[in-house]
């Protein structure tokens, strides 16, 4: 005990503090060279077993935890707690290894061993064998049969993977089956809909005529005449001007389209053809070659020619979407007989 | 009275159809299929026929027959309105004394005075023609007119049942409304004669009739005919508009939107006459016509009963017009506007008699530059000179009425130097307007109002006039 002196003041006077590391080594050792039951901690007493320690507090609490740390334990315990069987782990004896006697070395090793896992058993040899490589002779025999149960093992596990795998295959084929089996089941009850709506006197709007945000429209037969305002159009001009607009700029392309064909330009044609072909609502009249019954609104006549007659179009025409079924002809078609 | 109206406007180039739904809906033009493609409720008044050795004839018309032409066995009707209204001579002789009496405009007016129906006075005409007929005997020679005459009137008759079903087939194509539309009966109109009221006893105005009838048309219970410029007048007017009080009588002030016209009727003490001026600038003719009313200073209730109507027609166009300005022109330039097609001519003519600007071609470069720009303006003075002569007369010598509007349509009114020397030769005899009414039209400073027609209004008014409620005295 050290008594409190002026130079040192400052300085913790309590009882000095015990390594928890020498503690936990010290318990590690009393675990290696004890054949018998052994306690975690208590009292000595004459019809108990030893205990690695004589209470449960302070610096013992730490070493405790250490020694059954989870994540790597250094001892095991098993049995009732007053007489429990303690036994080193490899971890906890590979702690202690260099303090064990070579002599005892490898009995303690070989006891260890026995209930580790083929890689584990592996890996701890090799652990041992670096450390003290006077051991090899004695441990050779453990390697060569942990060798030969990692082998079976491997196999094991590979039969075990092989196994599974199949078990799943199985599964997801199952389960493609099963979807398969539930749309059908909905087509049937779709298609079941669909004709007592029939039988009821209404439609059923399909997927691509759904509005925005899918939901259902059911129309009443006569309903047909006010369609839902279509929304896949949106160049659609509307006011007068902006049909104004469409139509001269139909026009003046066709025009030039028109001096194009009239002098031979053929480049220039085709650039034009290009433009009226992609402005929405320009559409040709006729195309060339196409034999057809003689229509004064949609082709030149030229004499004698009258409605319905067989003429075959060597020009093709021009013509703007006005509105349902109405189309205006900037350009008919040149027909000949 | 009709409920329900449609009213076919008879043009010599173009047929215009309107539709009334109910006592107090607008009136709306009808887009036949057949219709023109650009302006898709003027139907062109064209017949076709292909006459084949051994075939039964067959017909085609409007746009589909537009751009026939006569060759072989296909002869192609243009402008036949006018042969309906031909006053053919007695076939093989003159007109006898007794024909001339019949068919005088003096007979229609007094048979008017006596309340002798007008169908009654027809009868006696026939039954004079049918008696010499037979005293002439077969075989004898027609003259040109009574032949125009007789095949206008066939014409008429398929024209107007072709015209039936493609205005019925429009009709199933507007909202659905559950009218029976073949029921609706039809007002005709027709041009104005010098006797003004009484046309229905007009040879051309019954052949018409006959026509419709034949058609399928249900006629009008009371008043099948109305006068071109006077349903004009009407539709310009009311803009189309059919309004009815609470109790179901006409609105005359909610139509006319209180306009001059309503300043009258309410105050015929001061304001105790009432004219419109008309002039349509059409592509052969120019039409003048003056739909007046005078009170005499009494409050009137029924202004239809009293309006008069006097016309008069130049045969000068717009296609005079282009014919001036072509030859103003180099020789290829002249060429390209007589070979341009529809379209084309009518993008020239917005740009360069409109707009004022030249117009841009890829095969004879640009027309109206610099000097040529000159020559074309002074083609349009000329033209505008022209006109404005021919309305000064018109005007001249009329006692200005107290409140008097002018209108004016027809694709000349669009061109400013025509329609400014229109306006200002409309002002002769001391002549002034209250307003004016004409496509694109601008407001001059300090000048009078004036409103703007739109397409319907310039080209339909006289079919949207024709279906007004104005014309029905069961709502009066």
């Amino acid at each position: 005990m050290s008594r409190y002196t002026r130079d040192r003041e400052g300085m913790d006077v309590a009882k000095a503090k015990v390594s928890v590391d020498d503690l936990v080594k010290t318990a590690l050792q009393t675990v290696a060279s004890t054949d018998g039951p052994l306690r975690m901690s208590g009292k000595a007493a004459a019809n108990a077993p030893p205990a690695l320690f004589p209470g449960a507090s302070g610096a013992n609490k730490e070493a405790i935890e250490q020694l059954t740390a989870a994540q790597k334990p250094l001892i095991t315990v098993s049995g009732p707690k007053d007489s429990a069987t303690i036994t080193l782990t490899a971890a906890g004896f590979t702690l202690i290894a260099d303090t064990i006697p070579e002599e005892k070395l490898a009995t303690a090793v070989k006891g260890l061993a026995e209930n580790l896992k083929a890689a584990e058993r592996v890996a701890f040899l090799s652990d041992i064998v670096g450390r003290t490589p006077s051991v090899t002779a004695e441990l050779l025999p453990l390697l060569k049969a942990a060798e030969t149960q990692l082998e079976a093992d491997n196999v094991a596990e590979a039969v075990t993977a092989t196994a599974k795998k199949a078990r799943e295959d199985a599964s997801l084929a199952s389960m493609e089956e099963w979807k398969g089996t539930v749309l059908r089941l909905r087509e049937h009850e779709i298609s079941h809909l669909k004709k007592l709506l029939a039988v009821l006197g209404a439609t059923v709007a399909t997927t691509s005529e759904l509005p925005q945000g899918g939901q259902a429209s059911i129309k009443p037969h006569g309903s047909e005449q006010h369609p839902p305002a279509k929304v896949t159009k949106p160049l659609e001009p509307v006011t007068e001007e902006e049909q104004d607009f469409r139509r001269d700029v139909a026009e003046r392309l066709v025009s030039s389209w028109r001096d194009a064909v009239k002098l031979g330009k053929a480049e220039a044609q085709g650039f034009l053809e290009t433009a009226l072909d992609n402005i929405s609502g320009v559409q040709r009249v006729g195309e060339e070659g196409d034999e057809v019954p003689f229509d004064g609104a949609l082709h030149e006549s030229f004499p004698g020619v009258f409605t319905d007659h067989p003429v075959r179009i060597i020009r093709s025409g021009w013509a703007l979407e006005k509105g349902e079924d109405r189309q205006y002809v900037i350009q008919k078609a040149q027909v000949a007989k | 009275m009709a409920e329900r109206a449609f009213c076919i406007d008879f043009g010599s180039s173009f047929t215009k159809v309107a539709l009334r739904t109910d006592p107090s809906s607008d009136a709306q033009l009808v887009s036949p299929v057949g219709a023109s493609s650009v302006v898709g409720f003027c139907v062109p008044s064209i017949v076709a026929v292909e006459r084949r050795p051994d075939n039964k004839p067959r017909l085609e018309f409007g746009a589909r027959a537009a751009d026939l032409t006569t060759a072989g066995d296909v002869t192609v009707y243009r402008n036949w309105k006018k042969s309906i209204f031909l006053r053919p001579k007695a076939d093989g002789a003159h007109h006898s004394p007794l024909e001339a009496f019949l068919a005088s405009g003096q007979l229609a007016d007094l048979a008017t005075q006596f309340d002798v129906p007008p169908t009654q006075l027809v009868y006696l005409q026939q039954m004079v023609a049918a008696a010499r007929g037979m005293v002439a005997g077969p075989g004898r020679p027609l003259s040109l007119e009574s032949h125009e005459h007789k095949n206008a009137a066939a014409l008429a008759a398929h024209f107007f049942q072709w015209l039936r079903q493609q205005v019925l087939a429009a009709c199933e194509r507007l909202p659905a409304t559950g009218l029976k539309y073949e029921a609706i009966p039809v007002r005709i109109a027709v041009p104005a004669f010098a006797h003004g009221r009484g046309i229905e006893t007009h040879p051309g105005c019954q052949v018409l009739l006959d026509a419709a009838r034949k058609a399928g048309w249900l006629l009008h219970p009371e008043q099948p005919l109305v006068t071109e410029q006077y349903s004009n007048a009407i539709g310009v007017l009311t803009k189309g508009k059919n309004c009815t009080l609470r109790a179901g009588t006409i609105n005359l002030g909610g139509m006319f939107a209180n306009g001059p016209l309503m300043t009258v009727l309410k105050d015929a003490e001061h304001h105790p006459t009432y004219r419109v001026m008309l002039m349509d600038i059409g592509a052969f003719t120019t039409d003048c016509a003056l739909v007046q009313l005078d009170t005499g200073g009494n409050t009137v209730s029924d202004p239809d009963s009293m309006f008069q109507f006097t016309q008069h027609s130049v045969p000068v166009g717009i296609s005079d017009l282009d014919g001036l300005v072509a030859a103003a022109l180099p020789a290829e330039k002249a060429a390209w506007m007589r070979n341009a097609p529809g379209f084309e001519l009518e993008a020239f003519r917005r740009n360069v008699y409109t707009d004022g600007k030249p117009h841009a071609t890829n095969t004879v470069g640009r027309i109206g530059v610099a000097a040529e720009g000159e020559a074309i303006r002074e083609a349009i003075q000329a033209f505008g000179r022209q006109l404005a002569g021919a309305v000064a007369e018109f005007c001249d010598g009329r006692k200005p009425a107290a409140m008097q509007e002018l209108i004016l349509t027809g694709g000349g009114s669009a061109i400013p130097t025509v329609r400014d020397a229109l306006q200002q030769a409309a002002q002769t005899g001391g002549n002034s307007y209250i307003r004016t009414h004409a496509p694109a039209l601008k407001k001059a400073a300090g000048g009078p109002p004036v409103v703007k027609l739109d397409t319907e209004l310039q080209r339909g008014g006289s079919a949207l006039g024709g279906t007004s409620i104005y014309f029905e005295r069961g709502f009066y």
